[in-house]
């Protein structure tokens, strides 16, 4: 790795699909600057698919017009976040006010999503393999992300009223 | 196939793939040569057009996936899903 970059790299992304593709690049462009050829390949078999869930969900809730990808590379732990101004998702309103309530999400493989401290939902892979838990939805972008990160969370900021997801990918 | 397969692209594609098991085609098979990446979106809709062939007695196949939408599909184990192909030559 050539430097470690203590501050967070901000894209700001229209709220369109035309912009996947470019961003992309300039992402992975990113990855193969900070990191060296080898480590990035690696890092970027997940980060890609990491990356452009966070965009299409993006493009899907955001309000305005734009909405923000930010990156962050560190010689341990490549960091990707979202934000954007939509509505929070209903699911992580029903956590939080139970608070205790985990969330199980998808079909194949089981996702859950457990209250971790105020406003945030910490996402997990479960063993359970039923797919007849209570609240059991089908939900292919959590999945994605879930599977590829190395922690991937979701924190509402209500004074802000911004939808937060982060992921980290240990490098 | 477009190079995005992505949420603008999954409405029309379920259109189309539904619209041909009405026309009582019972082989369908998804040419993937050119679409560089492919959303949570698309794979709902591929998904939910397998659940329907299922259902017709239709099969849908899979070919010639770029290396990065392979991984995705073995991320999620759709591979198990879905009867994937190389190339066109390797279907039966």
């Amino acid at each position: 790795m050539n430097t470690t970059i203590p501050s967070w790299i901000i894209m700001n992304c229209p709220a369109k699909t035309e912009g996947i593709l470019t961003h992309l690049h300039s992402f992975q462009e990113i990855i193969y600057k900070q990191y060296d050829e080898k480590c990035a390949l690696r890092l970027l078999k997940k980060a890609n698919h990491i990356f452009i869930e966070l965009y299409t969900n993006g493009v899907k809730h955001t309000q305005g017009a734009f909405f923000e990808m930010g990156i962050r590379c560190q010689s341990d732990v490549l960091e990707i976040q979202k934000l954007d101004d939509g509505p929070p998702p209903p699911f992580a309103m029903q956590i939080f006010s139970k608070q205790t309530i985990p969330y199980i999400a998808t079909v194949y493989n089981t996702v859950t999503a457990t209250y971790s401290s105020t406003n945030t939902l910490l996402f997990g892979i479960s063993e359970s393999k039923t797919m007849e838990e209570e609240f059991a939805f089908e939900h292919y972008g959590l999945q994605i992300i879930t599977l590829a990160a190395t922690q991937f969370s979701y924190t509402w900021l209500p004074q802000a009223k911004l939808n937060k997801f982060y992921c980290s990918v240990n490098v | 196939m477009e190079p995005e397969a992505n949420l603008e692209q999954a409405a029309g594609f379920k259109e189309f793939i539904l619209n041909e098991l009405t026309q009582g085609h019972t082989k369908l098979v998804v040419n993937f040569t050119h679409v560089v990446y492919v959303d949570s979106s698309f794979l709902a809709a591929l998904v939910s057009c397998m659940k329907q062939c299922l259902t017709l007695d239709a099969e849908l196949s899979l070919i010639e996936l770029k290396e990065d939408v392979s991984d995705l599909f073995k991320l999620i184990r759709l591979d198990k899903v879905f009867t994937i192909y190389t190339t066109a030559e390797n279907l039966p």
